[in-house]
């Protein structure tokens, strides 16, 4: 990958669309989890591909090329988000502390989560997604959203709470109904 | 569980491979335009700081041939000569001097008729 940015960095169009048909899924997804609109999405993963023809010259090896690329995904849906007024200091006040011991195991088919997803805030189905779908370790998760990883346990843990009061509120809706 | 929630966020993606080409040859246009622009505004500056300016002070070409009087005061026309950064050569066979000067003929032949003792020829 990383010789595929250098090749962009010359000029070269092919090497983009090489980089496109390799990362536009993983690349779509991210932006999907964290703007949660399809359409959004897709402007954004175009503009994330846009960006990096005019910047790939200042990739340095300091991060892997799916971190730095993951980084610029990640400040597009955030300035998306911030002009959709959408306030991310209200959810990071209000994350509880990690505690291993509340963690319980969650059953739900996969269009029950889908759902769920939906009703979590950006940065907690971001988590999920760096988590489950991309499988990062906590470290790298760390560096791209540059925060302690200590503060990335306790984002995963609330996360998942949140889904699964989500899952259960459903379940006791429609059995209500 | 985990298997699920990874089959969750599993969502067909469209193509940006169009749009993100787009975007590139947009800019690729708009930098060209950028620079067209850039280009033509600096040939404006260049044709009026050059060319425009040329017309105004046009220097004098051919000076113009005098007489000088017998009376005149040498003293004078030499403070004339050098305050106005005149130049004389001559005389010629005809016994006529030619003044010369950084200035447009019109304000030379003004500026010799000023001075006593001088006497443009053909004017």
């Amino acid at each position: 990958m990383q010789e595929i940015i250098q090749r962009i960095a010359k000029g070269e169009e092919s090497a983009l669309v090489e980089l496109i048909n390799i990362m536009q899924k993983r690349v779509f997804s991210y932006c999907f989890s964290l703007v949660g609109n399809y359409e959004d999405a897709e402007e954004i993963t175009s503009d994330v591909f846009f960006q990096i023809w005019k910047s790939a010259s200042n990739f340095k090896n300091l991060s892997t090329p799916t971190t730095w690329i993951f980084g610029i995904a990640r400040n597009l849906c955030l300035n998306h988000l911030r002009k959709k007024k959408f306030h991310f200091q209200e959810l990071l006040e209000s994350d509880a502390v990690f505690n291993p011991s509340e963690e319980q195991e969650l059953s739900a088919t996969v269009e029950e989560i889908r759902q769920a997803l939906t009703k979590l805030s950006p940065i907690q189905r971001e988590i999920l997604y760096l988590v489950f779908y991309e499988e990062m370790d906590y470290k790298s998760i760390a560096t791209l959203l540059k925060i302690p990883e200590n503060t990335v346990k306790t984002r995963v843990f609330n996360a998942k709470r949140k889904l699964k009061e989500i899952l259960s509120h459903e379940r006791t809706n429609q059995a209500s109904v | 569980m985990k298997e699920q929630i990874k089959q969750a966020f599993e969502i067909t993606p469209p193509s940006v491979l169009g749009a993100t080409l787009k975007k590139i040859h947009k800019e690729r246009v708009s930098r060209w335009k950028k620079l067209s622009l850039a280009l033509v505004a600096s040939n404006l500056l260049m044709v009026f700081v050059f060319i425009y300016p040329k017309d105004e002070y046009k220097p004098m070409s051919a000076g113009i041939e005098v007489k000088i009087q017998k009376d005149v005061k040498f003293g004078e026309l030499e403070k004339f000569l050098k305050d106005n950064s005149l130049t004389i050569s001559g005389p010629s066979q005809s016994g006529s001097f030619l003044i010369e000067g950084n200035l447009s003929q019109k304000q030379l032949e003004e500026l010799i008729k000023s001075q006593r003792g001088l006497t443009p020829e053909g004017l």
